[in-house]
């Protein structure tokens, strides 16, 4: 009788040591050892200084979590910033100045698009693998370059959101106004959203490529005003998207919606210096993860808690980029430039962004499928949040259309 | 027959500098050195020997950089045949600037000048499909390592001030000096004013375009704001300047001091580094207006003045 | 044919305009008295900018605060640069001279003010800056209301000065005529210093009004530089009568030709006037014919 109840004791407390084993094991040690450094060009000052902040913070909240949890076979990995203010003299010569420290070993960012093709083509020439995060123009991808893996959508897609939101809820729309800013951006997202217009049957009334970083916006408002249109579509970046907001609200614009193209529209600084005049404005483009899925909704919950504001997407393609890097350093087999490159080039990961993988498709190469994952989304700001509004399946709230711009 | 022989020195020594020094770092900054010197030996030509200020030579250097780059970039031709014809570009285009400008004086002048570079640089960022608006243009060819880069610089800087000796020391060099001191009254002694101004400002405008063309291929990029910047034009004044503003040598000299030091001042921080621009101008001019090499040839004619009892002067 | 749209055209050229005024009125005083163009004109502005946001943003100062402080602060920098800097280059070097030293300093505070404040472009929260008043469709900012108010007023003010004091009637006296003033006991230097002094502050006040309606940032001050130019120019060197028409009338010419042109060249509408002008009537519309 006791030979049958010794072997249920004995597991019974061996489950009940378990614990008390892992105790003494302690917690995964934090990383220690040299650094493995990954290069970054943001604009840490100028006229879009925001952008790069929600990059740092995006990129070392990653990092820091990743070092906690033990890094990269026990070395920590540091993340380098180099500022560019986002001009592109200055992205090419502090890329050109990363590549030269033989200690980085990948690089990552840009920020703008014209940035992103400049440090794509210097890691071409010097044979080190560059993760696109942000930086859109479909150029970057379709160049054919090897060591360049863009995990965010490129331009093109940005508003196709918006073309199915036009289809299939606000069918009433039939003339539409362009207003987008003279840079790789601005032409990127809105070229492609312009042919498709016309070859959809509606009516461009305005199209203006504008200087960017202007000090008044009113009289091409009031060209736009003149002419009355359903739809006012914006490419802009901060702080011009503010700006434009701003004085089309005091000009009296009142179009039945008013969409911009991610970039300016989609931050938090935008609703501060735009304040209600942005009540009700969209926005198109890279979303910031899936509302629904686990990982996108604890990285909004802990960045909130750290940062004091929800994570868009910038932070999101930011904090899932240095993921990104962390599980190709992983899987590699050395920490040499070569080896990082192949083992990115391999990745298939689940991240908060949403999946990654990247792919050759229709010109594309390296360039995850934002496309067919539904990584772009058409958002809406709402009581001073960005909400997903469109597609239904990873809508977070209604749309409000007609908007309410007065 | 002494400063023949120091000029030949000089000029082997520039050479074979490339020989002897190999960093990288060091031969970067002669090139800029050298780039300088040729844009204020060219501005210094206007401003310097005519007094005529211009601010705006950067419409000339900006012609030069994106005139040899797109044509390299279009039609494949070589940036080094391309710099050419954005030099005679350039020289078309100052042709109606000077029609516009030269029967101002003074302040009208130097401000018509900056209005017109402006008026270009918005021209070129907005002709987006020739020029590629705001984004620029990028050069993807090899041009040539560094060394080359030296010697070409090398051999346009010395030809800029062969030619501008050349000129200066003829019948021209004269009427140009009697044009800045009081152009009526050189016009009433004979000097054909205007067309001297205008042969001082398509030479200058020739050779400025030059060394825009060679920034280009440099640098490998080139947008509207990096070449059409008013801070092209401030840079090219500075070193006239400091080095002594209508002297041959002068913008040489100015170049020597100020691009090793901006490019310190860069490494301390990026904003620094034009601010020295404005710092050197503006001490330059409130006690050494007439620049170093000037205020070294007059104490070295006056060797006694130390001697001397203060008396006026 | 909608009206509409025109007649707001010309109403923000009128209201913008007018700020224009003020920012030409320092210049062209400075002009008028001493034949010197002050390339640092944009910065002075630029200074007058932060003046007024650093008030609010850190002290919580209003506006009329914010002119307060920059009218005594102002008048003592612009003697200061005058005694300091471009009087000692004048006498050495000339009008070319204080052309050049005055580049410099522009180039210099502007580059200063990034080190000290970086590049970041700041602004007022918008929920003091986006209100209108909308008369039968064309919409009035408050801002740009105020603004105008402000700049009527400066001017005003200046103009009683210029006309009715002693110190001021010597500034138009030297503007007129630099030699009678001295014959008939005017302290040039004195008068050049007042004027300049007066410039800057008209410059700072400018920018305090500016302020609500325009980023702040330390390259702001080219952009003012020029339309200021423009302005003078326009109305003639040396004239506040000219510089506030003259404001005025450049503001409503770029806003309506805005409407008609691709919006990539509206910089250019501002200089190609400027060309003009010094080309076909360089004296402007009120200046003297003195080139």
């Amino acid at each position: 009788m006791k030979t049958r109840l010794l072997l249920p004791v004995a597991c019974l407390t061996a489950l009940l040591c378990f614990p008390l084993v892992s105790v003494f094991a302690g917690s995964p040690a934090p990383a220690s050892g040299e650094p493995i450094l990954i290069g970054t060009i943001q604009p840490m000052t100028g006229p879009y200084a925001a952008f790069g902040v929600k990059f740092y913070q995006a990129y070392n909240m990653a990092a820091d979590e990743i070092n906690a949890a033990g890094g990269i076979k026990g070395r920590p990995i540091q993340i380098v910033f180099e500022d560019s203010q986002d001009k592109l003299d200055l992205a090419q010569t502090a890329a050109r100045k990363l590549v030269e420290n033989p200690k980085i070993v990948a690089l990552m960012g840009g920020r703008i698009s014209g940035a992103g093709l400049s440090i794509a083509q210097i890691a071409e020439r010097e044979h080190i693998a560059y993760l696109v995060d942000h930086p859109s123009a479909d150029i970057i991808t379709k160049s054919g370059f090897q060591w360049t893996f863009r995990l965010n959508p490129a331009s093109s897609f940005n508003s196709v959101p918006l073309q199915k939101f036009m289809k299939e809820y606000a069918k009433d729309i039939k003339t539409a106004a362009l207003l987008y800013e003279n840079s790789v951006y601005g032409k990127g997202v809105t070229e492609p959203f312009k042919a498709w217009l016309s070859q959809n049957g509606y009516q461009v009334v305005v199209s203006e490529l504008y200087p960017p970083l202007a000090l008044d916006y009113r009289d091409l408002l009031n060209k736009v005003k003149a002419q009355n249109p359903d739809l006012l579509f914006l490419a802009s970046n901060i702080p011009d998207s503010a700006l434009i907001i701003r004085q089309a609200h005091e000009l009296g614009l009142t179009p039945k919606m008013i969409c911009g193209a991610g970039a300016g529209f989609s931050i938090n600084e935008f609703i501060e210096q735009a304040g209600d005049s942005a009540s009700t404005v969209y926005s198109t483009g890279p979303w910031s993860g899936n509302p629904k899925d686990p990982q996108a909704q604890a990285l909004t919950e802990k960045f909130y808690k750290r940062f004091g504001h929800y994570p868009k997407e910038h932070e999101a393609e930011g904090y899932s980029a240095v993921y990104v890097m962390a599980d190709a350093l992983r899987r590699a087999k050395s920490f040499s430039r070569a080896d990082i490159h192949e083992a990115l080039a391999a990745t298939d990961l689940m991240t908060p962004f949403g999946p990654v993988k990247f792919e050759t498709f229709e010109g594309y190469s390296n360039q995850n499928n934002g496309l067919k994952n539904g990584q772009v989304v058409l958002s809406q700001w709402q009581n001073r949040r960005l909400y997903n509004v469109w597609p239904a399946d990873v809508a977070e709230t209604k749309p409000e259309y007609p908007g309410t711009y007065k | 027959m002494r400063k023949l022989a120091l000029a030949l020195l000089a000029t082997a020594l520039l050479v074979i500098y490339p020989l002897l020094v190999s960093n990288r770092f060091f031969l970067h900054l002669s090139i800029m050195v050298l780039l300088y010197a040729l844009l204020g030996m060219s501005w210094n030509l206007l401003g310097g020997y005519t007094g005529q200020i211009s601010f705006g030579h950067a419409a000339f250097f900006g012609t030069g950089a994106y005139t040899s780059t797109i044509l390299l970039l279009r039609f494949g031709i070589s940036p080094w045949l391309g710099m050419f014809a954005g030099a005679v570009l350039a020289l078309l285009l100052s042709l109606p600037l000077g029609w516009l400008t030269f029967r101002l004086r003074g302040p009208y002048f130097a401000l018509s000048t900056l209005a017109f570079a402006e008026i270009v640089r918005v021209i070129v960022f907005n002709w987006d499909a020739l020029t590629g608006g705001g984004d620029g243009l990028n050069i993807l060819s090899d041009l040539g390592g560094i060394v080359r880069f030296y010697y070409i610089i090398l051999a346009l800087a010395i030809a800029a001030f062969l030619v501008i000796r050349a000129f200066v020391r003829a019948r021209w060099g004269y009427f140009l000096n009697a044009i800045r001191e009081d152009e009526d009254a050189a016009e009433a002694l004979g000097v054909p004013a205007t067309r001297m101004k205008v042969i001082a400002l398509v030479v200058s405008a020739f050779f400025v375009a030059l060394g825009g063309s060679f920034f280009a291929s440099y640098q490998l990029y080139i947008n509207p704001d990096l070449v059409y910047e008013s801070q092209i034009s401030i840079q090219m004044i500075v070193v006239t300047i400091v080095g002594g503003i209508g002297t041959l040598e002068g913008p040489a000299v100015g170049a020597l001091i100020i691009v090793p030091l901006s490019e310190y001042f860069r490494s301390l921080s990026p904003v620094a580094n034009p601010l020295i621009y404005g710092l050197f101008i503006v001490v330059f001019m409130l006690f050494l207006p007439e620049g170093i090499v000037s205020a070294v040839r007059r104490l070295l004619t006056r060797p006694t003045a130390h001697l001397q009892t203060s008396t006026s002067r | 044919m909608k009206l509409i749209p025109y007649l707001q055209a010309i109403v923000n050229g009128l209201l913008v305009g007018s700020l224009y005024s003020v920012i030409a009125m320092g210049l062209t005083i400075i002009f008028g008295v001493m034949r010197i163009i002050n390339m640092a004109h944009g910065e002075l502005i630029m200074l007058g900018m932060y003046v007024a946001f650093w008030a609010f943003t850190l002290l919580k100062l209003g506006q009329m605060a914010a002119l307060l402080i920059s009218l005594p602060l102002f008048l003592v920098l612009g003697a200061g640069i005058y005694g300091g800097v471009v009087n000692r280059v004048e006498r050495r070097a000339g009008e070319m001279g204080t052309l050049l030293v005055t580049a410099g300093l522009s180039y210099l505070v502007a580059n200063a003010a990034q080190l000290l404040w970086k590049a970041n472009y700041r602004s007022l929260p918008s929920a003091l800056t986006t209100r209108s008043l909308f008369l039968r469709g064309v919409s009035l900012n408050y801002s740009l209301l105020w603004a105008f108010v402000a700049a009527v007023m400066l001017t005003v003010v200046t103009y009683l000065f210029l006309m009715y004091t002693d110190p001021g009637r010597a500034i138009r006296a030297v503007s007129q005529d630099r030699q009678a003033a001295a014959l008939m006991g005017v302290r040039i230097h004195r008068t050049n210093m007042l004027a300049f002094a007066l410039g800057t502050a008209l410059a700072g006040m400018a920018g305090v009004l500016l302020t609500p309606v325009f980023y702040v940032y330390p390259y702001v001050g080219r952009v003012f530089l020029v339309k200021a130019f423009v302005v003078v120019v326009l109305g003639g060197m040396g004239s506040i009568v000219g510089a506030w028409l003259g404001g005025l009338l450049f503001g409503v010419v770029e806003s309506v030709v805005s409407m008609f042109i691709p919006s990539g060249y509206r910089d250019a509408v501002g200089l190609i006037v400027f060309l003009l002008v010094l080309l076909l009537k360089p004296s402007g519309l009120f200046g003297r014919s003195r080139v």
